[in-house]
């Protein structure tokens, strides 16, 4: 399985917490509960697409992306 | 009546609102994105809530289950002007977000709260020592910037890496970078450039088992994992199995092992949370985390706790209590 590590350049391997150097390339999976993929009708109230109990699991949480990193980098202006 | 403070999408929050149905309870539902995403209009002197076509009357009000409250960025006002707000004012907006969510908790100060907000969010470090203090047994715990200390501690001990706040996932086009815990051995420390961005790191317990714990106003409610047992999730259960899932049973806890965690939960003014707690080889009891508004329904369904009935009649019975004292 690729480790970000591996995709990221020797120079910014030290801009990176050892947590973040060794997460993994996962396929795109369930990220969480609302994402699930349902035949169901979602609740029309609450828009909540899957009631089934097999879906409870400890998710982990936040979802981070590319566009959101460039956000926080600071500017000069 | 119980207000359920949650977010769209969280299957715990129904669950429980079937069974306060069952149970005949009055109950209102607000989400944090209702203020984002439909009509809202929140008065607080005198205190009045009309959000889309619910009025709510804050005296009426006496328990509230506070839930997940958040996530700015799941919701639909953000998933649809993404592309159109200037980027640099989405933290902002989000900085925004959080302070009139939690300013609206405000209105409802005096009532019953499970998971008061101001509880909600805790610091896994700082919940380390609290239970350090209580009496409870903590892997060996290190913040870290460099390979030179990284490979001096690994030659002591076996090492596992974890975030200090949340994991994430980082998207890319071929999927998903997903943050576990991991171990770190020296072969991987190696790769490591000379410095690195301040790191948690703590010693790895060898596990016997795990044990995933819910606790509601000083009861336990405890799963244990065999997690150990699969390659995949021997060092995180969340690296799911999902062809041969790990075998998971209801549990008893020593006495002294729930006083010191009862202990802990009041020090952190918790009524309420999910803990996760390591039993290692060497038979020791390892307190890892807890979660105030973690998932429970994964606990509630192997074990047959029926948690989801057990808030809903918690909320019931504090919010006649407090309907009746106040």
């Amino acid at each position: 399985m690729q480790k970000f590590i591996d995709k990221i350049s020797d120079k910014e391997k030290k801009l990176y917490s050892v947590n973040f150097l060794l997460s993994e390339l996962h396929k795109m999976e369930v990220e969480s509960e609302d994402l699930i993929p349902s035949k169901d009708l979602p609740s029309s109230q609450y828009r909540t697409h899957q009631l089934d109990t097999y879906t409870f699991y400890k998710p982990i949480a936040t979802n981070l992306n590319l566009a959101s990193i460039e956000r926080l980098k600071e500017k000069d202006s | 009546m119980v207000l359920i403070l949650s977010s769209t999408g969280d299957l715990s929050t129904e669950l429980v609102m079937n069974w306060l149905r069952h149970y005949n309870h009055p109950f209102v539902r607000i989400n944090s994105h209702d203020l984002l995403d439909e009509k809202a209009f929140i008065s607080f002197f005198p205190a009045k809530i009309k959000i889309g076509d619910i009025e709510i009357n804050p005296d009426e009000v006496h328990a509230i289950w506070f839930r997940k409250f958040a996530f700015f960025r799941k919701s639909k006002f953000f998933k649809d002007n993404e592309q159109d707000i200037i980027p640099n004012t989405i933290y902002q907006l989000q900085r925004e977000f959080s302070s009139l969510t939690s300013g609206f908790t405000s209105i409802f100060q005096d009532k019953y709260w499970l998971t008061h907000p101001q509880s909600a969010s805790v610091n896994k470090l700082r919940v380390l020592k609290f239970a350090r203090q209580c009496g409870l047994q903590v892997p060996d715990t290190y913040v870290l910037n460099n390979r030179a200390q990284l490979q001096e501690l690994l030659k002591e001990t076996s090492l596992i890496s974890k975030s200090a706040y949340e994991p994430f996932f980082l998207s890319v086009d071929e999927g998903m970078y997903s943050m576990y815990t991991k171990e770190v051995t020296p072969e991987i420390a190696a790769g490591f450039d000379e410095t690195f961005y301040p790191s948690l790191l703590q010693s790895k317990v060898e596990k016997e088992y795990e044990l995933r714990i819910f606790y509601l106003d000083g009861e336990f409610y405890p799963m244990a994992i065999f997690s150990q047992q699969d390659k995949q999730t021997e060092v995180d259960f969340r690296m799911y199995n999902w062809d041969t899932p790990n075998r998971n049973i209801p549990y008893v806890l020593p006495e002294d092992l729930k006083n010191k965690l009862h202990q802990l939960m009041q020090k952190l003014n918790l009524n309420t949370g999910s803990m996760d707690v390591i039993r290692g080889k060497d038979g020791g009891y390892y307190f890892l985390e807890v979660n105030p508004t973690g998932q429970f329904g994964m606990t509630s369904i192997p074990c047959n706790y029926s948690l989801h009935e057990l808030v809903a009649k918690h909320l019931i019975e504090k919010d006649k209590e407090y309907a009746e004292v106040y």
